[in-house]
């Protein structure tokens, strides 16, 4: 059911090409006018070239085999990658310029290297915060010798993911988080069931077994409930990652949800590897879930799910948000809300959050360390008006406070903030 | 797996660059301006090129071919038209061709690669330059080249075009 696989598009001339065409128009026009014929004879060759480039473009287009990987550690990512063309000649005449993505910054210019019929290609970028993201595949272009003409090669290449995290998460490994039970009142036991102590009443499934369900607990409340005992679980916890975008900047808010993104699965990972049962919900303008689990499927899913995010092009409102992770999650879990939204607190994602009865713990990346120097006001000036926004930013996050925890996160490769908040006495139990 | 590194280095030859400032500087010298200006104002042309390129990177390097071309008009310009300065004009230009296609940003051989590029423009010389020397000079010939040349272009630019939005079924810039 497939139709043709979509052909590239033809060759073009490039900026040199119109260049040389339109310094050999002058030359011949002023070779006219001023009766220099020697002019005519440099014009010639000049405006023959293009012609003569188009007349070498190969049809069809070279067959290309491109891979390319990112490897490093830290803020350092080596990129290598290796370009392969039919027919056999066609390699030296390939280009590629691979870009990186928002937040990264080109520290080694692109290095080539033709080893036989394989073109193999090197660069080195810097990434200024913590991130995952996606690096587009580079177009590969054949261009002639000269770099008069060119075309686009279907080369059918894969993106380039890319995941640094602050290293704080990996302490998040060692704590271990407190469950309590989804209906009201804890209750203990000295009596140990099949898998453990007695932990608390759930409402029970269509399937759960006979042996499992609290007759007197169901009496009491006209509904089927079942035992759950403490095995191995210890706390769930919802991560919500805000995808609307807060500013004009798109970039920057690119670089704000790569942020996002790596504080999720970073925070996700570690987590699951305490055996906590994490959901993911991601918001742009609606609502995705992906429900609580445990395991190693689930830090697949995970992953899949976070990588999946893209910035929203139309913000949703918060109220739907909250009103949607009702409909995946139980009120009472403890909700890590990922947002940079630093306007008034009261539109933000948390107090919604809040009235829909979850527990939220708000993470809030700064834009500020991301903002470039623009040269527009002196050091001194431009160190004060930063001070002067942050300030700003914290007066308008202690309004959330009155809602939810609030972590101001402004120093990126560190998530010191959220793992002492964690680690107190109150946020351990989570729901 | 893979194949020895390629013998000739990136970087571009000096090579190319040293023939192409050579007969820069020879056509300078048979123009005939006074103070040797015209292999100065050639070689200057040439090494304001070479750092173009060697410093800019991206499409901005593409512009490194201008300052030469600047330098081979002015120089044109002035030239006397006699077969001598009307070859060495040509050379030049290829020269030029021949020095662009050795980019240091590009895998190494460039200028053995566009060869055949070369060899279609050196071709365009040659035909040119046989005329000038087998035709006798008449007033209004330099119009009629002229013409001539820009009909030929207009046609070969029409037809490229035509093959190349019939080959991929959209439009090219050609």
């Amino acid at each position: 059911m497939s139709g043709p696989a979509p052909q590239p598009p033809g060759f073009r001339w490039t900026g040199r090409a119109y260049l040389l065409v339109g310094a050999g128009a002058l030359l011949v026009a002023s070779a006219v006018a001023l009766r220099a014929p020697v002019a005519l004879f440099i014009a010639l060759p000049i405006l023959v070239a293009p012609f003569a480039a188009s007349a070498f473009v190969p049809r069809p287009a070279p067959s290309v085999a491109f891979s390319w990987e990112a490897d490093g550690s830290g803020q350092d990512v080596r990129v290598a990658g290796t370009i392969r063309g039919r027919p056999a000649g066609t390699v030296a005449n390939l280009l590629t310029r691979p870009s990186p993505p928002a937040g990264a910054a080109v520290v080694e210019p692109l290095r080539l290297e033709l080893r036989g019929e394989e073109l193999r290609f090197s660069t080195r970028w810097r990434l200024r915060e913590p991130t995952m993201t996606f690096a587009e595949p580079p177009q590969v272009l054949w261009r002639d010798p000269l770099g008069l003409a060119e075309q686009p090669v279907d080369a059918s290449a894969a993106g380039l993911s890319l995941h640094r995290f602050p290293a704080e998460v990996r302490r998040l490994r060692t704590l271990r988080l407190d469950r309590t039970i989804a209906l009201p009142g804890e209750t203990r036991s000295r009596y140990l069931g099949r898998s453990g102590e007695f932990h608390g009443i759930r409402d029970a499934s269509p399937s759960e077994p006979w042996g499992r369900i609290n007759w007197r607990a169901s009496g009491r409340l006209g509904r089927l409930v079942a035992n759950e005992y403490q095995t191995e679980l210890t706390g769930d916890l919802v991560i919500l990652l805000d995808e609307r975008p807060g500013s004009e900047d798109r970039e920057l808010e690119e670089r704000v949800l790569g942020l996002g993104r790596a504080a999720a699965y970073g925070i996700a990972d570690a987590l699951l590897r305490s055996k906590v049962r994490v959901g993911y919900a991601s918001f742009g303008e609606f609502l995705e879930a992906v429900p609580l689990s445990t395991g190693r499927g689930h830090r697949v899913r995970l992953l899949d799910a976070i990588a999946r995010g893209r910035l929203a092009s139309v913000a949703g409102p918060a109220e739907r948000c909250a009103n949607s992770l009702r409909r995946f999650f139980r009120p009472g879990l403890t909700t890590l809300v990922l947002s940079a939204w630093d306007g008034d607190p009261a539109l933000g994602l948390v107090p919604y959050l809040r009235r829909q009865g979850f527990l939220p713990l708000l993470v809030s990346p700064s834009r500020l360390p991301m903002l470039e120097r623009d040269g527009a006001l002196p050091s001194e000036e431009e160190a004060l008006a930063r001070r002067l926004l942050r300030l700003d930013r914290r007066i308008t996050l202690a309004g959330t406070w009155r809602f939810a925890p609030v972590v101001d996160w402004d120093s990126y490769w560190s998530l010191e903030g959220l793992v002492a908040l964690l680690r107190g006495p109150t946020h351990r139990r989570v729901a | 797996m893979s194949g020895p590194a390629d013998p000739a280095r990136f970087g571009g030859s000096g090579l190319t660059l040293a023939a192409f400032g050579a007969i820069v500087a020879v056509f300078g010298l048979v123009v005939g301006l006074p103070y040797l200006l015209g292999p100065v104002v050639g070689l200057a042309g040439v090494v304001a090129s070479w750092a173009w390129r060697r410093r800019r990177a991206g499409a901005g390097r593409e512009l490194g071919v201008l300052p030469a071309i600047v330098a081979l008009g002015v120089l044109a310009l002035a030239a006397p038209a006699v077969p001598a300065t009307e070859l060495l004009g040509g050379l030049s230009a290829l020269a030029l061709l021949l020095w662009a296609a050795d980019d240091p940003a590009r895998p190494a051989g460039g200028g053995r690669r566009a060869v055949g590029e070369i060899a279609t423009c050196g071709l365009a010389v040659a035909v040119a330059w046989t005329l000038v020397l087998t035709v006798p000079r008449r007033t209004g010939a330099i119009d009629l080249a002229g013409a001539l040349l820009a009909a030929l272009l207009l046609i070969v630019a029409w037809l490229l075009t035509r093959e190349a939005s019939r080959g991929t079924g959209a439009g090219a810039s050609a």
